[in-house]
């Protein structure tokens, strides 16, 4: 069969499955746990792939999964056409960039919703939620969301709301690219031009910020990585030292915004005008031709264009051993493990030199399909946790959306939107205080063996594990509490899934029914792929051994448990 | 290595266990009733700019204005210090008052240092053998844990010099954190303990305090569910201790931490001090939502009777100045010195002015030459403030280096590098071990807590008299 319609032909199966998932999940809550046809061992396994390549297992997901296999599932989300790519859409025009006032702000007598609208990423929080919730492209959104995880842009340091739709829109869009071309189209990118100063880098006395954060934290890290995949935690061998930071700064020289902003002062000649749409241009004049040293034992000889040191610089750094350890290691931290084994990284390394994994990705060394191909389809990825494995924390953005999706069609406010929450867990998403992210990938959490990773440890304080009970209990004891006069949950197809399985509507008193057994194994099931056995799920059912308590108030209790539970708040 | 005119530090060949000089034994003698001190820490993660703080005001004026260019302060806008060669930001009016106090002193070009440079030829050789430079040096996550830890090497596993200077004090007692995790109150085994800001519930009182029956059943399956976790891997395990952590200290320490300084009685000297800050019933910038917090927590810990504190308070704010220094910077002084000044009043009042010493440190210092945007990169040495405690003589500590990126500080190696990243003459440990002396810390336990100072073969300077004891 040829390739195309063999494709097509795959793609008309799937389509037919997600329609039969999507309707009976739409129906609700069936009594029976897993879907027939599906076996326990099936349902475990594809609910921890969801985990790992979406923003939280939905039933239907989990059924999508659980009906093919691992890379079927992979290839068919990275072959979604574009109209199912998710897009940052909301918020305001580059009018800010176009702004010709001079003795006033661009939002000093306007709406009051000008600076939400056309400065924040408060709309790129709407619809980062809605993509998340929603998108059918989970795997994309997951890995894009990595990303910007070290492709660091800030809201906290720039203003622009289109500049930073554009920039996220992109990384979206190049989830699956080649990486090389991903470093080339981020260091060309306006929004980081503006936010690591080397948008209108002068010859004469460049400014250093671009190039180093490109070492350290877009590509080789500065410290040698062992080529046996371990985490390199003995003396640091440098990667680099200041005098190449410098050559990379002065290579990087001459690069302006591209044509299309406007200011009441003036562009700063003989650049342009902020602008924060599209990819920057060279300005030959500020670009610094000398001969220069590169990393990796890299040179550039004198006279060349700004075009030619770019790429002389990306090419050094991708020729670098270090930019696939360290870049397959941080896509495995932020899907799989933030513990890894040397094994694994290695495998993963492999698929990234080579560029094509499990017949996924171009050939090109820097793939990221078949990079992300590698860090799914490991063994270490597929093989079910023992309750041993050290778990990840789910950082706090995650866990909000985790939680949103376990609920499903119960989150009935269409504009659910947490804000408040996300700064008071620690993680405000599009504002990271500093380019070097919420917390680091190899951040140690005290008590843990020495070597051990816990990344979102970095955030995780008294106060903050606190907000995150707390958030719980707005979500399902209080029904939702993020928008005023709204309420977000409605939790009534639970219940009534609840009194089908025979709860009765008060609870008698005594050792509870064989509704509350359901109920436990059915919230687990959903929550966790599997039942609990021995103590947790005794604990779930002691908690509705209420008499008197309702039903609606029985599935609260429960809810809340198995979502606070640290068996939901980490991930295995 | 400068001709400098300030009091120069004579070099020790080694450094015995007990090496650190006058200043501990004072100390020791001053501690002998245990007085109640607190030490904390002003963070500043970003890399402070201390060239645009403090300024000399003599003829190294010009070499300061050539090299700063657009982003130089205009000499007459700076506020002198009395009795010194120097002048400060116009920003920090109350830190020139505290320095005629006798209660601010500058400390000069401090950094990591993995030995001392007689001279600059020392310094490259050394550079040329591989021991010049410190591990990860310009790298602002890495010098973070550098500063905070201090410890010989640099890896994810490092302890705090807080919580190892805290360990000798009591092995109970937290290093307190504002303003987010911070590895300077790391112990092997548990976190420095990291408080929400003013207004945080930091309470899930359905949990901690059941009012019903369906409340009390949750309540109770949930310590079910944290204690089956406890026998999971070591990561949970971790999870869930910082989980029973919160709810073991939520009980005693929310409704202090709660208030703003509204909700303090009308004369409470917290109130009245931090009331000027306020913009709408909420301290506006971050660093007084801290200091006030810290206040707050000082005054209760102390009236419970603890006798030594540490805290950390990290100012998340525009301190990583590669461009548009003059704006941002200018803010975030105003902010510190306001905030610094309304914890003081307070303490003072309080009568706990003495007991409490504060003090600055941050990854690095910055270049001394500005780039093309209006802004300066990363450095290495940096100038830092100690302010509070005793009253003492005016007198600036360490060596301001020679204000001369071409010149005999710089660390630059190469012609294009030469950009003013000072080599330090005042090490981490040395600016660290001066303030425990003043804490409290006997020698030997200063030693513990940088094992560094005991090592032979290091050439190090006597401990800075910072800021001595009373």
């Amino acid at each position: 069969m040829p390739r195309g319609i063999f494709r097509a032909f795959r793609f008309f199966l799937l389509v037919l499955l997600l329609g039969w998932a999507g309707l009976s999940a739409a129906a609700g809550w069936d009594k029976a746990i897993i879907p027939k046809g599906i076996s326990a061992i099936q349902w475990r396994a594809a609910h921890r792939l969801a985990a790992q390549a979406s923003f939280g297992p939905t039933p239907a997901l989990v059924q999508e999964i659980a009906v093919q296999t691992p890379r079927s599932w992979i290839a068919a989300q990275m072959d979604l056409g574009p109209h199912w790519q998710s897009r940052y859409l909301s918020g305001g025009d580059a009018s800010v960039d176009r702004f010709l006032g001079i003795d006033r702000g661009f939002c000093e007598d306007q709406p009051a919703e000008c600076h939400a609208e056309q400065l924040s990423t408060i709309p790129l929080f709407r619809d980062f939620t809605q993509n998340a919730l929603q998108g059918k492209d989970q795997l994309r959104q997951r890995v894009a969301f990595a990303l910007q995880s070290w492709l660091v842009v800030s809201n906290r340091d720039v203003n622009g709301t289109y500049g930073f739709r554009h920039y996220h829109n992109g990384l979206l869009s190049r989830a699956f690219a080649n990486y090389r071309d991903i470093l080339e189209w981020v260091t060309l990118s306006p929004l980081m031009g503006t936010y690591l100063n080397h948008a209108n880098n002068r010859k004469a006395a460049p400014n250093e910020n671009f190039a180093r954060e490109l070492m350290q934290l877009f590509s080789m890290g500065p410290c040698a990585l062992p080529e046996d995949g371990s985490p390199g935690d003995g003396v640091c061998t440098a990667t680099y030292d200041n005098p190449t930071v410098r050559s990379v700064a002065q290579a990087l020289t001459g690069w302006t915004y591209p044509p299309g902003g406007e200011s009441g002062r003036g562009c700063p000649k003989p650049f342009n005008c902020r602008f924060l749409e599209g990819a920057m241009v060279p300005v030959e004049t500020e670009h610094d031709t000398q001969a220069l040293s590169l990393p990796a034992g890299k040179a550039l000889p004198a006279g060349h264009s700004a075009r030619q040191a770019l790429d002389a610089v990306l090419d050094a750094l991708m020729a670098h051993p270090n930019t696939s350890l360290h870049i397959s290691r941080l896509l495995i931290q932020n899907l799989v493990t933030a513990n890894p084994s040397p094994a694994y990284v290695r495998r993963v390394v492999r698929a990234f030199r080579a560029g094509r994994h499990a017949g996924l990705g171009t050939g090109r060394a820097g793939d990221l399909s078949a990079t992300v191909a590698a860090v799914l389809l490991d063994p270490e990825a597929r093989s079910l946790p023992t309750e041993a494995t050290p778990a990840t924390l789910i950082e706090p953005a995650l866990m909000v959306l985790r939680s949103a999706r376990f609920l499903g069609p119960a989150l009935v406010d269409p504009s659910f939107n947490p804000l408040r929450w996300d700064a008071l867990m620690g993680e405000e998403v599009f504002l990271p205080p500093s380019v070097f992210y919420f917390f680091q990938p190899d951040h140690h959490a005290p008590g843990t063996p020495a070597g051990m990773r816990a990344p979102a440890f970095g955030i995780l304080t008294v106060a903050t594990a606190m907000e995150r009970l707390s958030y719980l209990n707005c979500l399902v004891l209080w029904k939702g509490c993020f928008t005023k006069d709204v309420r977000s949950v409605d939790l009534s197809a639970f219940v009534e899934a609840y009194a089908q399985a025979g709860a009765p509507e008060k609870q008698a008193p005594g050792e509870g029914t064989v509704a509350d057994a359901w109920l436990a194994d059915a919230l687990a099931v959903r929550a966790y792929g599997h039942t609990l056995g021995g103590s947790e799920r005794e604990a779930l059912l002691s908690a509705v051994r209420v008499p008197d308590a309702t039903r609606e108030e029985r599935v609260k209790n429960m809810m809340y448990l198995v979502l606070a539970s640290p068996r939901f708040q980490l991930a295995r | 290595m400068s001709g400098s005119h300030l009091h120069r530090r004579h070099f020790l060949g080694t450094l015995g266990a007990l090496g650190l000089a006058g200043a501990h034994r004072r100390a020791i003698a001053s501690d002998a009733t245990r007085g109640h001190k607190a030490l904390v820490c002003l963070f500043m993660p970003g890399g402070l700019d201390a060239h645009h703080m403090i300024v000399p005001t003599g003829s190294a004026y010009d070499a300061y204005a050539k090299a700063r260019g657009p982003i130089a302060l205009a000499r007459n806008s700076l506020l002198p210090m009395e009795g010194s060669d120097f002048a400060l930001h116009a920003g920090l009016a109350h830190w020139q008052r505290m320095w005629a106090e006798g209660r601010m002193h500058p400390v000069f070009n401090v950094g990591p240092l993995v030995q001392h440079f007689p001279d600059r030829q020392a310094y490259v050789a050394a550079c040329a053998a591989g021991r010049g430079l410190p591990s990860l040096l310009y790298s602002h996550h890495d010098q973070q844990r550098t500063w905070q830890t201090a410890e010989p090497s640099l890896t994810p596993s490092n302890t705090g010099w807080g919580a190892r200077a805290m360990a000798e004090q009591d092995p109970t007692g937290p290093v307190i954190a504002l303003g987010g995790m911070a590895i300077f109150g790391s112990s092997r085994s548990a976190s420095a303990l990291c408080l929400p800001e003013p207004g945080a519930s930091f309470l899930v009182p359905e949990l901690m305090n059941p009012g019903n029956p369906l409340q009390a059943a949750r309540a109770s399956a949930f310590q079910e569910l944290l204690t089956s976790a406890r026998a999971g891997d070591v990561v949970t395990q971790a999870y869930v201790q910082t989980l029973d952590e919160a709810m073991s200290v939520a009980g005693e320490l929310a409704p202090i931490l709660r208030a703003k300084p509204l909700d303090l009685p009308v004369d409470d000297a917290l109130r009245l001090s931090f009331s000027p800050l306020l913009e709408r019933d909420q301290l506006k910038s971050q660093v007084a939502r801290h200091l006030f917090q810290v206040g707050k927590l000082i005054r209760h810990r102390r009236g419970k009777g603890v006798s030594r504190q540490m805290f950390i308070v990290q100012v998340r704010g525009a301190f990583d100045t590669h461009n548009n220094q003059l704006a941002s910077l200018d803010k975030e002084l105003t902010d510190l010195a306001a905030a610094t000044q309304a914890f003081y009043v307070a303490l003072d009042a309080l009568g706990m002015g003495e007991e409490v010493v504060t003090f600055t440190a941050s990854e690095f210092g910055r270049t001394f030459k500005a780039n093309a945007s209006g802004g300066t990169d990363h450095g290495w040495g940096g100038h830092h403030f100690v302010l509070g405690g005793p009253h003492r003589a005016l007198r600036c500590q360490g060596v301001f280096p020679e204000l001369d990126p071409e010149g005999p500080d710089d660390a630059g190696l190469r012609p294009g590098d030469r950009q003013g990243r000072w080599i330090p003459t005042t090490s981490i440990e040395e600016y660290a071990a001066s303030l425990l002396a003043w804490w409290g810390l006997p020698p030997e336990s200063v030693v513990r807590t940088f094992p560094i100072l005991a090592t032979g073969g290091r050439a190090l300077p006597e401990a800075l008299e910072l800021p001595g004891p009373a």
